[in-house]
C-alpha cells in the first residue's frame, strides 16, 4: 500500500524559551518491507537540520534553536509504500527450544528488563499462564496479544508518556504505547526477544482501528531463524503494510518520536498541537 | 504514422513527444489517436480556431521597451506538452522540497541568521542583494511563511533531465495562460480532455483563494482579500483581473486603498470596508512611498506599517526577492542541505558567479559558450547568450561585468529540450521550459501542470512572452495504476 504522511507538531509556550535541543525519529523506515519515496522535515524557527543513526539504527534528526522562542513546529512529511511482513504466512511451529540454539548477542537487550519494561515475576506468572503449555514461539506471542487485548481497557489519557510497564500491569488500563510496553515485558519473560516500534498506523475511512489519531506503537517479537514480527495488541491485528514503521528500540524510551530539553521558566509549555493524517493513495 | 508528423525531425536534442523521427513517446500515444490523426489543413484549421479564442478572450500582454506599445496575443501552440505521472512526482517533490528551503531561508535571514553566522551563505552576497529589505529585519510573518506563490522554471536538457533554471518568488507571472491555455484545449477540441488521464488545473484560483485566507489574522473568520495590481499600464493586468474573477475577489489599485489606526481599508460605493489580504502584484519598491520608494504612485501609504501590525496580510511577502537573486540562486542546493539535511531532488544548473573573482574570471574567458544572467533582472532582459552573440556584445557584456561583478552570474549553454510546434503547415521542434506554480498555505500544493513556454524563434533558447516567446498546454497524466 502506498500512503501520504503529514504531521504536524506545535509547541506553544508561555513565555519565551531558549536554548532548545531536539531529537526527531520521524523518518519512516526503509527495509526489504517498505520503501520511503519521498520524505521532508521542517522545523520553524527555521534551523540547521543533521541526522546520526542510534543504537537500534533508528535515523535521528537533531537540531537546536537557541535564540529566544514562543513557539515551536515540527512538520514532517513522507510517502511509503509498504508491503506487508506476512505475506507468505504466519512464522507458525516454531519450538521454544530454538530460542536457545539461536541466541545471538544482537537479541540480548531485547531479553531483559529496559527504562519502561520490566521482566518481573508478576509478569512471569502472567506469561506462564498465557503460555499454557503451548511451545510454539508466534503461537504464545498471538495468544499474550489476543489476552492483552482482551483484558486490558484501552483509556485515552489514562496513562503519560513515561508510564511504567508495572503501573499497566496493575491497573490493567491504557494506550497503544502501554500494551506494547506490557506485550514486550511478557514476551521477555517467557525467553521471547520482543521490542518496541513506534510508527503509523492506517486507519481506513470505515476502519474502527484504535490510535490513527496519533504516532501509533506497537510490538515485534523475534522468531528464530525468520526475524522480528509485529504484533498490535490495541488492535489485536498482526503489524501488516497498513503498520507504518518508525523506529525500534527496547522500549518507548528508544523510540521516542520528539525528545529534547529547553531552557525557560518552569510550565513554560502552554500548549501541544497535533496534526496527523495518513492519506492512501492507491486504491 | 498520421501525415502531420511525416516529415518531422527531432533532430539530436531531447525531444519530447519522439524518440525517434517515427516513434512517439508513449505517454503521447492517447494524442497521436486523437490528434494526431489529423490532416495538416484540418490541424491548421483547428490552430486557427484556437487562435480565435485567445483573441476574443483578450489574452494579452504588453512588451516593455516596444515602441509600439501595444497589448499582444501570447502566442499559443496547440499541441499539447505532455508530462507522465512518475516524472511529475519527481518534480513535485523537487518542488516542495525547494519551496520549503526557501521558505526556512527567508524566514532566518530575516531573523537568526544562522545560515549566514555559520558560514553557509557569505553575509555580503545576501546584503548586497538588490531585493534585500534590512527594513524588514526581526518582522513576524503570519505563519513564518515568505513566499506564499511561486513559479520556479525549470528545463530538461539533452538527457531529459530536470534542471532548475529560476526561482520567481516575488510575483510570478503567467498562471493566468495556463488556465487560459487549458480552456482553448477544450473548447477547440470538445470531449478530448474528459477521454484522456489528464488533471485538471482549474482548480488553481479556488487553490489560490484558500493559500491567501490561510494568512488572514486569526480572528478573521471571512476574510476580505484583493488583487493589488498596479493598473492597466502594466504587462500583466491582464492576468490580475483574471486571477481576481477566477478567486471571486476584488481587484484594487493603490489609490482605492486607504490606511486608518494600522488598518487597510478600501473605498467602496458603501464606503469603507476592512481588507485582510493582499495578493500584491507590485514590486516591493512600489508598495509603499513611506518606506520604499518615495515617487511610487502605485503603492499605498502605511501599508508596511499595516502589516507590520499583523492587521493585514500580504502575499508574497516584503524581501522575498533575496531568495530569487541569481547569485543567491547558486547557494539553494547548500540551503537544502542545511535546512532539510537532504541534497537537492532537482538540481541546479551549474553556475558561476561574477562575485567570485576566480569564477568571474572563467567568465570573461568563456562569454562565447555561456548565457551571462544580470542577477536582479527577469523577463529575460539583460542577457547575453554567447553563442549566438556578436564579438561586439560580448565586448560591451565583458565591461558591465568588470564594472559591476556582482551584478552578472553565468551558465553553460544548455541544450534544452525541444517539442513539436506547429509552423503554418508542419510541425517543427522548438526549445521550450516549464513553469509550475507552488502555492505554500496551510500544505504545499504544486498545480499538476504549468506554464510550458516555447521559443518560437528557430534555434532560439528565449522562451519569455517579452522575448518572443509562445505558451502551450501542459498536461500530467493520472497513474494508471490509480
Amino acid at each position: 500500500m502506498r500512503f501520504r504522511v503529514f504531521h504536524r507538531t506545535r509547541y506553544l509556550y508561555r513565555a519565551p524559551v531558549r536554548d532548545s535541543y531536539n531529537e526527531l525519529r520521524l523518518r519512516p523506515a526503509t527495509d526489504d518491507k517498505s520503501r520511503l519515496e519521498f520524505f521532508l522535515l521542517k522545523i520553524h524557527p527555521p534551523a540547521r537540520l543533521q541526522h546520526f543513526r542510534d543504537n537500534w539504527f533508528n535515523y535521528v534528526h537533531f537540531f537546536e534553536v537557541p535564540e529566544a522562542h514562543t513557539s515551536l513546529t515540527i512538520e514532517s512529511q513522507s510517502t511509503i509504500n509498504t508491503t506487508s511482513p506476512y505475506q507468505d504466512g504466519k512464522p507458525l511451529g516454531v519450538r521454544f527450544e530454538t530460542l536457545k540454539t539461536d541466541l545471538d548477542d544482537m537479541l540480548q537487550p531485547f531479553l531483559g528488563g529496559s527504562k519502561y519494561v520490566d521482566v518481573s515475576p508478576e509478569v512471569w506468572r502472567l506469561g506462564i499462564d498465557i503460555r499454557d503449555g503451548s511451545d510454539h514461539v508466534f503461537e504464545v506471542a498471538e495468544a499474550v496479544m489476543h489476552h492483552i487485548f482482551r483484558e486490558w481497557t484501552y483509556a485515552p489519557n489514562s496513562t503519560n508518556v513515561s508510564t511504567h510497564m508495572n503501573e499497566v500491569l496493575a491497573t490493567k488500563r491504557g494506550v497503544c504505547q502501554d500494551f506494547a510496553h506490557l506485550m514486550i515485558g511478557i514476551c521477555r519473560s517467557l525467553g521471547i526477544p520482543a521490542r518496541y516500534v513506534s510508527g503509523y498506523l492506517y486507519n481506513g475511512p470505515q476502519s474502527q482501528l484504535r490510535g490513527a489519531q496519533a504516532s501509533h506503537a506497537w510490538c515485534e517479537v523475534h522468531i528464530p531463524g525468520k526475524g522480528w514480527f509485529g504484533l498490535d495488541p490495541t488492535n489485536n491485528v498482526v503489524a501488516d503494510e497498513r503498520h507504518i514503521k518508525i523506529a525500534t528500540g527496547r522500549d518507548y524510551h528508544d523510540a521516542a518520536p520528539i525528545t529534547g530539553h529547553f531552557d525557560g521558566p518552569h510550565g513554560a509549555t502552554s500548549g501541544l498541537q497535533v496534526e496527523l493524517e495518513v492519506r492512501r493513495m492507491d486504491g | 504514422m498520421s501525415s502531420l508528423f511525416n516529415d518531422y525531425q527531432p533532430g539530436s536534442f531531447f525531444d519530447e513527444m519522439f524518440s525517434t523521427p517515427d516513434a512517439a513517446r508513449e505517454h503521447y500515444a492517447g494524442i497521436m489517436g486523437s490528434i494526431g490523426t489529423l490532416t495538416p489543413p484540418e490541424y491548421a484549421a483547428r490552430q486557427r480556431t484556437a487562435d480565435a479564442v485567445f483573441l476574443r478572450q483578450g489574452v494579452t500582454f504588453t512588451v516593455y521597451g516596444d515602441d509600439q506599445g501595444t497589448e499582444r496575443i501570447f502566442p499559443f501552440d496547440l499541441m499539447p506538452r505532455i508530462i507522465p505521472h512518475k516524472e511529475w512526482e519527481r518534480v513535485e517533490s523537487g518542488l516542495i522540497q525547494r519551496i520549503t528551503a526557501l521558505n526556512m531561508f527567508l524566514d532566518d535571514v530575516y531573523h537568526g541568521q544562522k545560515i549566514i553566522n555559520d558560514g553557509i551563505v557569505p553575509r555580503e552576497l545576501v546584503e548586497s542583494a538588490s531585493h534585500f529589505r534590512p527594513e524588514f529585519m526581526g518582522v513576524k510573518v503570519p505563519h513564518g511563511i515568505y513566499i506564499h506563490i511561486c513559479g520556479t522554471d525549470l528545463v530538461r536538457d539533452g538527457k531529459g533531465d530536470y534542471y532548475v533554471l529560476e526561482d520567481n518568488a516575488r510575483c510570478p507571472s503567467g498562471a493566468s495562460y495556463m488556465l487560459e491555455n487549458r480552456n482553448a484545449m477544450k473548447r477547440t477540441f470538445p470531449g478530448l480532455l474528459q477521454s484522456l488521464p489528464v488533471r485538471p488545473v482549474d482548480a488553481y484560483g479556488s487553490m489560490l483563494r484558500e493559500t491567501l485566507a490561510h494568512l488572514a489574522p486569526p480572528s478573521v473568520i471571512d476574510p476580505n482579500i484583493v488583487v493589488l495590481t498596479p493598473g492597466v499600464f502594466n504587462s500583466a493586468y491582464f492576468e490580475h483581473c483574471y486571477l481576481a474573477k477566477q478567486m471571486g475577489v476584488p481587484i484594487v489599485e493603490g489609490r482605492d486603498l486607504v490606511l486608518k489606526n494600522d488598518r487597510i481599508f478600501m473605498r467602496t460605493t458603501k464606503g469603507l470596508k476592512q481588507v485582510h489580504v493582499i495578493y500584491r502584484r507590485i514590486d516591493d519598491d512600489f508598495l509603499d512611498p513611506l518606506v520604499f520608494r518615495k515617487d511610487s504612485l502605485l503603492g499605498v501609504p502605511g501599508l508596511v506599517k499595516a502589516y507590520q501590525s499583523g492587521h493585514v496580510a500580504l502575499a508574497n511577502s516584503i524581501g522575498t526577492g533575496v531568495a530569487d537573486d541569481k547569485a543567491v540562486y547558486a547557494l539553494v542546493p547548500k540551503m537544502i542541505k542545511y535546512y532539510l539535511d537532504q541534497d537537492p531532488i532537482l538540481p541546479n544548473v551549474p553556475t558561476y558567479l561574477g562575485v567570485d573573482p576566480k569564477e568571474c574570471e572563467y567568465i570573461l574567458a568563456n562569454l562565447p559558450n555561456l548565457v551571462v544572467k544580470a542577477v536582479n533582472e527577469s523577463g529575460g532582459y539583460g542577457m547575453l547568450m554567447g553563442p549566438h552573440s556578436t564579438k561586439e556584445e560580448q565586448e560591451k557584456f565583458a565591461e558591465r561585468i568588470r564594472a559591476n561583478p556582482r551584478n552578472y552570474i553565468a551558465q553553460p549553454v544548455l541544450q534544452l529540450s525541444r517539442h513539436p510546434v506547429f509552423q503554418g503547415d508542419h510541425f517543427e521542434g522548438r526549445h521550450i521550459d516549464l513553469r509550475p506554480y507552488v502555492l505554500y498555505g496551510d500544505r504545499i500544493h504544486v498545480v499538476p501542470g504549468g506554464l510550458t513556454r516555447v521559443a518560437l524563434k528557430k534555434g532560439s533558447l528565449v522562451v519569455n512572452s517579452s522575448q518572443g516567446g509562445g505558451s502551450k498546454d501542459t498536461w500530467v497524466l493520472w497513474d494508471d495504476q490509480e
